[in-house]
């Protein structure tokens, strides 16, 4: 969600009024935006993802004046004339290029500001930062056509901000652009942007050049992107020019793309044609909940910037133009939530659709209450811990087997527990050692990721720590919960030396089903944690309880 | 005679109470003594005693003099001033320089000089010190008073105040002056006066076998229990507030005639994101944003029709290249609407409402309001009627049952919903808060999955925050806690307990 700075005397001089800061809250809260700070003439606010027309002054005056209906929406008007790029040389790494010219505009300080805070916006969320899509913009007075989008070994010229001239190395080297976004280019394989007097207009997607740069005195302005994904583009294309145009401009002229058979001016027109969507009145109402008249939707349509082209009211359906610079838009849908928002979406209210079945807690849900339960009536008191814990701690107790994500923030919190047990040997540990307690119990009911097959299980794990506490103990705390839940456990010695003194463990099993372990810890494993007593663990799945439980109703 | 009813005093404070009044005052040291008790255990008769009026108990200060090293060598060997009277008074005037060499150090010279002029003993002239015969007796009379005053210490006195003939000696530095305080007891009038009516004699303070087996009880005294000690607290095993907290919600989720599924912890990208239409270059799918598990599941083959699907409206509508291999990396999944598409794919079209809630992981550092592990609660009403009305009445009865009251919504984004909506609840302190995020799925979500000309409402509930606002925790890792006292501690959270309805 990118923040954007506009100057409140900037967007009145362009939507052609001055707004209070109760209208321009409003209108904020229906435009998705959320205010981070309003600061004498500047305001600063969170653009949402889907709304790059809103990423600087232009696009937000516009759709604030179709809003309170200063402005009523129109299609663009543009053309086609005789000037084109080449790409007939582009590199194969970045191939694509397209280019529109914006004619008549009055530019100043702020306005060139605001361009280029909607290029550099553009450019950090849905241009993969420059990867995808790089965004130009040049004084057209400053250019001779044709131009011509070619890959060349080296090139020098005065790049943007700079009084001399550096070649791609040292542009690359010198330059914080060319630091940056060096990694995008092929060495010896720079993409270059040069018109047909050998001036350069940049070195996409790293620097523009000095020479062609827009200033307070540029009148027409030459825009162009480059990149790898062509619809992509020719989307940032649309908004860019859209929102330049905004500047007071005349015309928009589409420049031709010569030098390859796909990809070519031809999306450009489509695109800044716009698109077609119908929509119902069925649908609006299906979707919203809420009887709409028909007479109210091309209103609240228009306020969102849309052209309501036809209308069969006996039908109840809307023929929209949809403008280009709303590349969020792509189906009828979207339009049925801007109209919900002319709505107010707190007005929306009535009797919500009643359920057509009664409400179920989950089986495994209902088995761990009734765990708690138990366990608390013998005196546990319940832990949680998390999922996400130590490698080290784990391999340090004995476990060898656990999946790990790749990319941890912390190492402590970058594997999956395969058991709850090493967590609750931790929390005995820390609570002992901070209140000087002579004796505990606690338990756990948690999940568990399986390091074979990475699925999600239940256990449920309990610690009796205090003197004379031994293996009895938990034999006794886990048949009772056993028992209390109509199994019959069966205790067999374990071969586990994994935490446990392994003539001291012993397995659990309830109809020949193995679900679980019971074990004094050993004492390597009680001095390390700084405990002074004994120590009997117990770990059960509660799957397997679920499952014999569900076996005994037949 | 008449009967005279007698009082009961357990033995121990009746002996206490019979020694305070043989001696009327005494130190509680001295009273020990006599019972042939140590101090510290009789502080507590003397407490009741002194609750029953018939011993008063005050701090006295005392005072211990003894001669100080000074003291003890002026007493033995005579005051300085003493000393060049002495001297004087052989030739009756001596230069001062030979009056300095007589064995007193400077300052014991210069101190008994002054005395000497003080009294006009002597007359101190060009270099000599001259004695004045008429003026001595004055200056004796001093000497023997201090002499006095010394003797009387020669061996450490106690006194409760400390008498004025101290004040030279001590200003001189000659006796030291030791304060400290003593517990005493007094007797009471009224102990004096009701001696005889006291008995020593057992009170019940617990009901044994053999009292319940007496015949009658007329002889048995109770002793009345004092109200006014704090009882007891008692240790307790409890539940945790957090699964209380969980549990009650899923409880007002089955109320509201949800169902419960549940979904895996390590998940599909392809359930995560692309059959939620979240295009693969979105900002929530890179590595700073989801924990990778760095290995795939194999496809499954009544899957591979469905990725066809997902794949064709991901190039058509978002016009990227979409890449299949991707949907089967593992990752840990970033919220639990995965959950509820993994239903809409098991179950169809329909009429139904399912929920989770559940743990689910996003990269971050924990601090008070950020962990890389919590909870989501992700519901979803399926149905062909079924309406944005729908989502946001859900919201406010929602709402309404954790006692979180009203509820302002704003319009929001969400790549899978169209229209998507924020809610808003009012917390007292920190005012309107996001915390129902929401939102109708999209075509684009519905029909690959086989849901086409049906509505699904969808939300996702960080009830971490919630919980942190209904509990008035300001610290989201306190959710977690496994610290056994703060958990004993934790009353049941109100929202749990206001679960009933009134009246």
């Amino acid at each position: 969600m990118p923040v954007v700075a506009v100057k409140l005397w900037d967007l009145a001089r362009l939507v052609g009024t001055e707004l209070s800061m109760d209208v321009l809250e409003d209108l904020f809260v229906k435009l998705k935006l959320e205010v981070s700070k309003i600061e004498l003439d500047e305001v600063m606010y969170e653009a949402p993802h889907d709304r790059l027309d809103l990423y600087s002054a232009e696009g937000l005056a516009r759709a604030i004046a179709y809003q309170v209906g200063l402005r009523a929406p129109r299609k663009f008007k543009f053309f086609k004339g005789g000037l084109y790029v080449d790409a007939s040389s582009a590199p194969s790494y970045r191939p694509y290029v397209f280019m529109t010219i914006v004619r008549g505009v009055k530019l100043d300080d702020e306005a060139i500001s605001q361009l280029f805070q909607l290029q550099e916006k553009l450019h950090l969320t849905h241009c993969g930062n420059r990867e995808l899509v790089s965004i130009g913009l040049y004084d057209l007075d400053t250019v001779s056509f044709p131009v011509y989008y070619r890959e060349v070994p080296d090139v020098a010229f005065v790049p943007l901000g700079s009084s001399e001239i550096m070649s791609v190395k040292e542009i690359l080297e010198k330059t914080e652009k060319g630091r940056e976004y060096g990694n995008l280019v092929k060495e010896g394989h720079y993409p270059l942007l040069v018109d047909s007097q050998g001036k350069v207009l940049s070195l996409p997607p790293i620097i523009n050049s000095e020479e062609t740069k827009v200033t307070e005195r540029t009148k027409n302005v030459l825009i162009d992107v480059t990149g790898t994904e062509p619809y992509l583009m020719v989307s940032i294309l649309a908004v860019m020019t859209t929102s330049v145009y905004e500047r007071g401009a005349s015309e928009i002229e589409i420049v031709r793309v010569v030098g390859r058979n796909n990809f070519t001016e031809e999306v450009v027109e489509r695109t800044l044609s716009g698109k077609y969507i119908t929509v119902s009145l069925g649908r609006i109402t299906n979707l919203i909940g809420l009887e709409v008249p028909a007479g109210g939707v091309p209103e609240f349509l228009r306020g969102h910037g849309y052209v309501v082209e036809q209308v069969e009211s006996g039908v109840g359906l809307f023929k929209v133009w949809v403008p280009p610079y709303r590349v969020d838009v792509i189906d009828e849908d979207d339009l049925v939530e801007d109209i919900a928002i002319s709505l107010d979406y707190n007005k929306i209210s009535g009797k919500i659709e009643p359920p057509t079945h009664r409400g179920l807690l989950h089986q495994i849900e209902v088995i761990s209450r009734n765990l708690r339960d138990i366990l608390v009536g013998l005196g546990f008191t319940e832990v949680v811990n998390f999922i996400l814990t130590d490698p080290d701690y784990l391999t340090r107790l004995g476990f060898s087997s656990f999946i790990e994500v790749k990319n941890p923030k912390m190492r402590i919190y970058s594997a999956l527990r395969p058991a709850l047990l090493p967590e609750i040997l931790k929390s005995v540990s820390k609570n002992v050692k901070k209140y000087g307690l002579q004796s505990l119990k606690i338990f756990e009911v948690g999940d568990i990721i399986d390091p074979k097959t990475a699925g999600t299980r239940r256990n449920v794990a309990g610690a009796i720590y205090g003197p004379g506490t031994t293996l009895t103990d938990g034999l006794a705390a886990t048949r009772t919960l056993l028992e209390l839940l109509g199994l019959k456990p069966v205790f067999k010695p374990a071969e586990n030396d994994v935490l446990f003194i392994r003539e001291r463990s012993s397995t659990i099993e309830v109809s020949g089903v193995a679900l679980g372990l019971v074990g004094e810890v050993h004492p390597k494993h009680l001095k390390q944690m700084e405990l002074s007593f004994p120590l009997t663990l117990f770990e059960i799945s509660v799957d397997v309880i679920a499952k014999q439980v569900q076996e005994l109703k037949r | 005679m008449s009967e005279q009813r007698k009082v009961k005093l357990p033995a121990r404070q009746y002996s206490i109470a019979k020694i305070v009044l043989e001696l009327k005052v005494a130190k509680v040291s001295e009273v020990a003594r006599l019972a042939g008790r140590r101090e510290q255990d009789i502080m507590r008769d003397i407490a009741e005693l002194e609750r029953m009026g018939l011993i008063k108990l005050s701090r006295r200060t005392f005072y211990k003099i003894e001669l100080s090293e000074l003291g003890k060598k002026y007493l033995a060997d005579g005051l300085p001033e003493e000393i060049v009277l002495r001297e004087l008074a052989k030739d009756m005037r001596e230069p001062i320089a030979v009056l300095r060499n007589i064995g007193l150090s400077n300052n014991e010279f210069e101190a008994a000089l002054g005395i000497l002029r003080r009294f006009g003993a002597v007359r101190v002239h060009e270099g000599y010190v001259e004695l004045m015969p008429s003026n001595i007796s004055k200056v004796l009379e001093y000497i023997q008073e201090i002499k006095e005053e010394l003797r009387r210490y020669s061996s450490p006195n106690i006194v409760s105040e400390l008498p004025s003939s101290l004040k030279e000696v001590r200003r001189r530095g000659l006796v030291e002056v030791k304060e400290y305080k003593e517990l005493v007891v007094e007797a009471t009038d009224f102990l004096a006066s009701n001696f005889e009516v006291l008995t020593p004699g057992e009170v019940v303070t617990v009901i044994t076998p053999e009292i319940i087996s007496l015949e009658n009880w007329d002889s048995v005294e109770f002793k009345p229990f004092d109200l006014s000690v704090e009882p007891p607290k008692l240790p307790v095993a409890r539940k945790h507030f957090f699964t209380e907290v969980i549990n009650y919600m899923r409880e007002l989720m089955v109320s509201l005639g949800f169902e419960e599924v549940k979904g895996p912890h390590v998940e599909l990208e392809l359930w995560n994101f692309d059959a939620l239409f979240v295009p693969q270059y979105h900002p929530s799918r890179r590595p700073s944003d989801v924990y990778i598990i760095g290995s795939t599941a194999p496809l499954e083959p009544h899957v591979a029709d469905l990725l066809n699907a997902i794949g064709k409206y991901h190039r058509e509508f978002r016009g990227y290249k979409w890449d299949q291999e991707r949907t089967l990396r593992l990752v840990l999944r970033t919220h639990c609407t995965a959950v509820s598409i993994r239903t809409l794919w098991e179950r169809g079209p329909g009429e139904y409402r399912v929920f989770t809630i559940d743990r689910v992981f996003r990269p971050d550092t924990p601090d008070p309001t950020h962990l890389m592990e919590f909870h989501q609660l992700d519901g979803i009403i399926v149905g062909p009627r079924v309406s944005f009305k729908d989502l946001l009445e859900f919201f406010r009865e929602f709402s309404r049952g954790l006692g979180l009251g009203e509820v302002r919504f704003k319009p929001a984004y969400f790549p899978f919903t169209e229209p998507s909506v924020e809610g808003y609840v009012r917390h007292p302190r920190l005012g309107w808060i996001e915390v129902l995020p929401g939102g109708m799925f999209r075509k684009q979500v519905l029909e690959p999955l086989g849901l086409k000309g049906y509505n699904v409402a969808a939300w996702g509930i960080g009830i971490d925050r919630v919980a942190m606002i209904l509990m008035e925790i300001s610290d989201i890792r306190d959710l977690y806690t496994d610290d056994v006292r703060e958990i004993e501690r934790t009353p049941v959270p109100r929202v749990v307990l206001n679960a009933g309805r009134s009246g």
